[in-house]
């Protein structure tokens, strides 16, 4: 079980590798020791060179270095006790923890061996993208840009160590990691019409505060409504192009140069402290229920095991608490744009489209081998893309199918998608999450100027603000994967639909 | 079911006037009766929790609070760090696709413990910029099962202190470091990630370490921001430790 990995050379590495279709490839077993099932990954012929690179490095270095190749993950998932149909790389994968970002694995409920692994969620749980809707054109903005960017960073706390501007207490954080937000719509801060247009409704109810630690609990606190650092954001965001008018107008997008915002974030210190105690747990799990996994990084415990249950628990729990971040955040937006525009948010239609979560695990029902199945389904850096017709997507979206938001990088363009019976059958319902990195962060810091990065936003006519200026490099448009290929291959794929297309023209950013 | 869909849509229209509170909180009346409003605003009855306006007490706070933000906190661009998470006089920071490595080192395993924790404090704000308040000295206690999970635990602690009670650590003077029946073999010991490995001698009890933390409280006014920490991870984590130097390998996730 020592990693995983004979020394191949890359020729033989890529014997294990075949084209399925132009934007398919099978990662055969084999590849890894103990694959129960095989691989798949997505790209078209622009990221693929970026795949086979990033192996290529792997086989140079004799297997000894920094980190696994995605392709080396995606196969070191397959061979994990319980899985089904198939591992799967999205477009935008690259290396990560454990599993890769952009990868989705499901796992029989019903096996008694079947695991859940925190690793297959990711530190930031139910980190996700809400995109927000006006009736406000770019001419409206026109002329506020800045001071309206700039009150959106006055409302919004953003980067480390900033603190929420909601007064909670101790006993407010329990029953939002118990409601969700159902907590929010109590508290007045969300709209009733905000759940329904939410993954869950914004509450998953086997979430158990009990089961998240003191620690996760302390370090929650404070952040409640804070947008975070790294790639978190919060964006004002135009409608550059519709390419389905039929599903836009279902999500009330009618005009090119309609005003939206767009709130990336998480659940914060929170979800990352559950995850992290999880890790120390599973840790001691499998090596009572002697569970063997390629790599260590993949620490997970039996789905029925009290590890498991509790993990399961706990995760949800930090889900409502990101869902509730995230409502918190909407309600701060709102009022800035109440503010400057001197209408109530409802009188400016600030809706919630959709709100996707893209590190999460779920229960759900799937086809699998012709009949109905019960699959925990791992999605790290992956959006849920539900079809039209299917019974969890809301009755708004049940004829366009369900809308994915697919964040781009800062001054990139953001995606709507929606969700496709291709995708269902292929992917479990799963599509991309946003650019994926493809660069390092210092290498970003050494190589990116700070004013060039700055100046180039300035041409494209995106105002931006910022808590930390090195993080202007590490996050410029050029750390990424271009975010126009990996929907373009997630269309290609079939297994979800471009339908909007923005562009920013301002960004708040830890 | 296509027929249903007409081209005219049912929202986005301008200064669409629906009856709403002031504040946008509360529940809309039932009066829009258009498809798939009806079940969103009629609450109460479908066992959802009945909504309470936002009283003006929680108003007034949230406006304070975002008041004060504005005038604490206006970078006009973001105010420069100065340091770029350069290295130390005993860190570095290594290069990593998504993340970054931490290596840190000193003359023995105490010291490059006590290194590890300002290099990566000072990736969460610039230390030159953070005194020490003896008032705020904290004394605690970190333990492990191996030198691995001490490690992971000890970040792990300065990391809680700073996102729970923004306490950022300009200095960790370790006062005690205690490992269970030290074994022979004191060359390279490498544990390549693996909390697994462990030799006779560290099975038999628990690594600890007793620190005193020197720093101050986090504010927006005096420190900068810089990159926030998620976890801590296992990942590739190395621990060497030789004659008269060691070295720490950390990834953290960010």
């Amino acid at each position: 079980m020592a990693n995983g990995s004979v020394v191949r050379t890359f020729e033989e590495e890529m014997g294990f590798l075949h084209r399925e279709t132009p934007t398919r490839f099978r990662i055969d077993k084999g590849c890894v020791p103990n694959m129960k099932v095989e691989g798949a990954f997505y790209v078209n012929t622009k990221l693929e060179e970026l795949m086979f690179a990033e192996l290529k490095q792997h086989t140079t270095a004799g297997g000894v270095g920094g980190f696994l190749p995605a392709v080396k993950q995606i196969a070191n998932v397959a061979a994990l006790p319980g899985i089904v149909g198939r591992s799967i790389g999205l477009p935008d994968v690259h290396s990560g923890y454990g599993f890769a970002i952009g990868n989705v694995a499901a796992f029989a409920v019903a096996d008694t061996e079947a695991i859940v692994s925190p690793g297959g969620v990711g530190f930031d749980i139910n980190c996700g993208v809400r995109l927000i809707r006006t009736n406000l054109t770019e001419e409206d903005v026109r002329g506020k840009r800045e001071k309206l960017t700039q009150s959106l960073f006055d409302h919004i706390p953003v980067g480390v160590g900033s603190k929420g501007v909601i007064p909670t207490s101790a006993a407010d954080l329990e029953a939002a990691l118990e409601m969700g937000m159902d907590w929010s719509l109590r508290e007045g801060y969300a709209w009733a019409e905000d759940n329904e247009h939410c993954e869950e409704n914004g509450r998953m109810r086997q979430a158990d505060p009990t089961k998240v630690g003191m620690r996760a609990k302390k370090r929650g606190l404070p952040q409640l409504g804070t947008l975070g650092a790294g790639n978190h954001y919060a964006e004002i965001q135009v409608v550059e192009e519709i390419h389905d008018p039929r599903a836009a107008a279902r999500m009330g997008i009618d005009q090119i140069g309609q005003v939206c915002v767009m709130i990336h974030s998480g659940s914060r210190g929170l979800g990352h402290q559950v995850a992290t105690d999880a890790l120390v747990e599973m840790e001691r799990a499998m090596a009572r229920d002697g569970i063997l996994t390629n790599d260590r990084q993949l620490a997970c415990a039996r789905i029925q095991s009290p590890e498991g249950q509790n993990y399961l628990a706990a995760m949800a729990a930090a889900a409502n608490f990101a869902w509730v971040n995230r409502s918190s955040m909407t309600f701060l937006t709102r009022q800035a744009f109440a503010k400057m525009f001197e209408a109530t948010p409802d009188d400016l239609d600030m809706h919630v489209i959709y709100d996707v979560s893209h590190n999460i695990a779920k229960v759900e029902e799937h086809m699998y081998q012709g009949r109905p199945k019960t699959l925990l389904v791992h999605r790290k850096g992956s959006t849920r893309a539900f079809p039209p017709n299917h019974p969890l997507i809301p009755v708004d979206y049940q004829f366009t199918g369900q809308p994915v938001l697919i964040g781009g990088t800062m001054g990139t363009c953001s995606y709507v998608l929606t969700g496709t019976d291709k995708g269902l059958e292929e992917t479990f319902g799963s599509t991309c999450h946003g650019a994926g990195r493809a660069q390092s962060r210092n290498k970003s810091r050494k190589t990116l100027e700070y004013t060039e990065v700055l100046a180039a936003l300035e041409e494209k006519g995106i105002s931006i603000r910022v808590a930390s200026p090195k993080l202007v490099m590490e996050e410029a448009p050029e750390s990424y994967k271009d975010v126009t290929q990996v929907v373009d291959t997630c269309h290609e794929a079939g297994i979800s639909r471009k339908a909007i297309k923005l562009r920013p023209i301002a960004v708040v950013k830890g | 079911m296509e027929e249903e869909w007409k081209p005219l849509p049912r929202r986005g229209t301008k200064k669409r006037r629906r009856v709403r509170p002031e504040n946008g909180g509360e529940g809309a009346p039932c009066q829009d009766t258009q498809e798939g409003h009806v079940k969103a605003t009629c609450l109460g009855e479908s066992g959802q929790p009945p909504q309470k306006p936002l009283d003006t007490s929680q108003m007034q706070q949230v406006t304070a609070a975002v008041r004060r933000r504005a005038a604490e906190h206006r970078p006009e661009r973001g105010e420069d760090m100065g340091n770029d998470g350069v290295a130390g006089e005993f860190y570095e920071y290594l290069d990593h696709t998504a993340d970054v490595q931490l290596h840190a080192w000193g003359k023995d395993l105490t010291h490059a413990f006590e290194n590890i924790v300002p290099c990566m404090l000072n990736y969460m704000t610039d230390l030159s910029k953070v005194d020490v308040d003896p008032s705020q000295t904290q004394t605690f206690e970190v333990e492990g099962h191996d030198l691995s999970s001490l490690l992971f635990a000890w970040l792990d602690e300065f990391l809680f202190r700073f996102s729970s009670e923004a306490f950022v650590c300009k200095e960790a003077k370790i006062l005690e470091f205690v490992r269970p029946l030290e074994n022979a073999n004191t060359s390279s010991k490498s544990t390549g990630g693996a909390v697994g490995k462990l030799n006779e001698g560290e099975r038999q009890g628990k690594y600890t370490i007793k620190v005193q933390a020197e720093g101050e409280t986090f504010t927006l006014t005096k420190h900068p921001q810089g990159t926030e920490v998620k976890a801590i991870t296992y990942s590739a984590m190395q621990i060497h430790e030789n004659e008269g130097r060691a070295d720490l390998y950390v990834i953290i996730d960010i």
